[in-house]
């Protein structure tokens, strides 16, 4: 767990698409010691930061200026280099119902964010996986 | 419309009539004191109104104003003078009720059989317009009356004898015939807005087309009528011509009135539609606000609660550093707390929802034996947390359901902690079965205090409280078995419970089987 234990550039990736700084700096709090962290304020720049980087694994929210988290989420898995990036939508609602719609592989509260990212970085993806 | 023709409207005529009658009946009496023609007669050599036919329009008058006692009192009188005068004519004797007043100055002058006809409907008219289930034949008397008088009075303006005077007796006056028509008015004004003249004055097209059109239906024949007698008395025109002339005139001047009663009443109902539309689209508007609302207010609550949520975590966890006991046990009080309020905020967002058919509904085919055991099994760590045991049983083969399994997991996890909450210790069960009746039942039994019968009833309506310490201990919105009920109702289900005080209770719901 320590920092010098992993080394930086065999880190997994999370890019965190998130137009909310304190939301973006509670994540980066949590997985700061364990994952390299790349922080997207838009859907646009999400684009542009997955052609450049490959994550490992994408936590969107919804709400964002330019492009909102699904338009964002349908642009990445209709892009063969990006589709299989696991998707995760940030979300506290109970009404999860779009998600299918919406093009995410899973939908995570805050509280398991650590939980699914390292399910969905390290297991092969289980795609019936169900939010508690 | 309504404001040209407000029943005050109607009131102060009716004084005024009432004050005229009166007032020519001192006249009349005043003419026959001092033998003064013009009160008496109006044009010398007309016949003049006999004194008890002025007092009886003071009677009248009286009558307009007066309480009921009063109004009655005086109709009695109207009508047995009008019968007693016609007894004279029928029977030809000679009562001489009208020879009593200035019985020296009459030179024979008495009630005519016509006007003696028209106190006697007039007084029953006012009779019957005061019972219950007279009303409209009282208006239909005082209407024949009406008619009675304008056939007297058009007869003086065409110079037609037989339609004022009967036979050979007595004609009637020619302001007896003007004050007959002022009387039976105001008759009509006494009770405007019930029985037969209700609709004349009524708001709707049915009104504006009586209001303008009956006047035109008196004025316009009568006057046309008048012309072609002119008319045809200066040789002007031939009786043949004369009477179409009259024909195509009334066509004309009929057809434009109606046409433009019928356009304004055209104009009114499209400025009623009009408003119609607008009040929708208001509401429309209203329902979209709300909506918007609901969406802006889910958005703004939740992404703070996410940061608390997220930073009580981290610290929490001790990913920033290590904690002593007093600062873990604050931050678990803390984070109880938020995720109570996360909890709140989505049930009274979610049963906003609900209510204004807003709520997306997935429906799909679905194992309900895999939803109702991947529910269970969440709930498995925390149920032994609680010190409670758990037990869990379905049938063998798939339970096949068309159903949006998030909302179904929603329920469950709704009626599970619900199941938690009320039990101190014991099992919670919780069972499938496929019934005969095309339902699959999923229930939910606990070892909990149970609930009384009396509260049975209120369990799933908005806020109710059920044992007020228990709720606010629990930390319920009161909502949560509200927002259970119409998920269920949603997919063709019913919820209900079983319970025994003090023992425990089961809720349970059922969902159509798919066939």
């Amino acid at each position: 767990m320590t920092k010098f234990y992993q080394e930086p550039a065999l880190a997994k990736k999370v890019l965190i698409a998130n137009d909310n700084p304190d939301i973006i700096k509670v994540i980066q709090a949590k997985l700061k010691n364990e994952y390299e962290i790349i922080v997207a304020v838009n859907g646009q720049e999400v684009l542009d930061l997955a052609k450049k980087n490959i994550p490992n694994v994408i936590v969107m929210d919804y709400h964002m200026p330019v492009m909102n988290g699904e338009e964002a989420s349908k642009r990445l898995k209709a892009d063969p280099e990006l589709q299989n990036i696991p998707i995760l939508l940030l979300t506290a609602s109970l009404n999860i119902s779009r998600i299918q719609v919406m093009g995410v592989d899973d939908y995570i509260d805050i509280l398991q964010l650590m939980n699914k990212i390292k399910k969905w970085t390290t297991d092969k993806p289980d795609h019936k996986s169900k939010a508690s | 419309m309504s404001s040209r023709f407000s029943l005050n409207n109607y009131h102060i005529l009716l004084r005024v009539i009432a004050f005229l009658l009166v007032l020519e009946c001192c006249l009349v009496f005043f003419g026959w004191s001092f033998d003064i023609t013009v009160l008496k007669s109006i044009l010398p050599g007309l016949v003049a109104m006999n004194p008890l036919t002025a007092l009886c329009f003071l009677c009248a008058g009286i009558s307009l104003l007066g309480n009921r006692m009063i109004r009655r009192a005086c109709a009695s009188f109207l009508l047995l003078v009008g019968l007693v005068k016609i007894f004279d004519y029928v029977l030809g004797t000679n009562l001489s009720l009208d020879q009593v007043l200035f019985s020296a100055k009459l030179e024979g002058n008495q009630i005519a059989p016509n006007t003696a006809m028209e106190f006697l409907f007039v007084g029953a008219a006012l009779l019957l317009m005061e019972t219950k289930n007279g009303l409209a034949a009282g208006q239909f008397l005082n209407f024949i009356a009406l008619i009675i008088a304008w056939t007297a009075l058009l007869g003086y303006f065409y110079s037609s004898v037989a339609l004022y005077r009967i036979g050979l007796f007595i004609p009637m006056a020619v302001h007896t015939a003007i004050s007959f028509i002022c009387l039976c008015a105001a008759i009509f004004c006494l009770k405007i807005n019930e029985g037969l003249t209700r609709h004349i004055v009524s708001d709707d097209s049915g009104g504006i087309m009586a209001r303008r059109l009956i006047p035109a239906v008196i004025v316009i024949p009568s006057l046309l009528g008048w012309l072609k007698l002119i008319a045809q008395e200066q040789g002007l025109i031939e009786v043949s011509s004369g009477t179409a002339l009259v024909a195509v005139g009334n066509i004309l001047l009929f057809g434009i009135l109606i046409w433009m009663t019928t356009r304004s009443i055209s104009l009114v109902e499209e400025k009623h539609r009009k408003t119609e539309e607008a009040r929708m689209r208001l509401a429309n508007e209203v329902v979209n606000v709300k909506s918007e609302f609901i969406s802006v207010v889910s958005h703004e609550l939740r992404t703070p609660l996410t940061v608390i949520k997220g930073g009580i975590d981290v610290v929490a966890d001790e990913t920033l550093g290590p904690l002593n006991h007093d600062q873990k046990d604050m931050l678990d009080t803390t984070k109880r707390n938020v995720d109570r309020l996360g909890r709140l905020i989505n049930d009274v967002l979610d049963f906003q929802k609900l209510e204004a058919g807003r709520m997306v509904f997935n429906f799909a085919e679905h194992d309900l034996n895999e939803v109702v055991k991947d529910t269970v099994e969440e709930f498995q760590a925390y149920i032994k947390e609680c010190g409670l045991g758990l037990q869990f049983s379905c049938p063998q083969e798939a339970v096949r359901v068309i159903c949006d399994s998030d909302k179904i997991v929603q329920v469950l996890t709704n009626l599970l902690n619900n199941a938690i909450k009320f039990t101190n210790k014991g099992v919670i069960s919780v069972g499938i079965q496929v019934g005969s009746d095309g339902h699959a039942k999923v229930s939910v039994q606990d070892q909990g205090v149970g609930i009384k019968l009396e509260d049975k009833e209120k369990l799933f309506q908005t806020f109710s409280q059920v044992g007020d310490a228990q709720t606010r201990k629990t930390g319920s919105s009161g909502l949560g078995l509200a927002i259970v009920k119409r998920i269920i109702e949603k997919h063709d289900g019913i919820i209900d419970v079983e319970s025994v005080y003090g023992q425990g209770s089961t809720f349970y719901f059922t969902l159509p089987l798919k066939q």
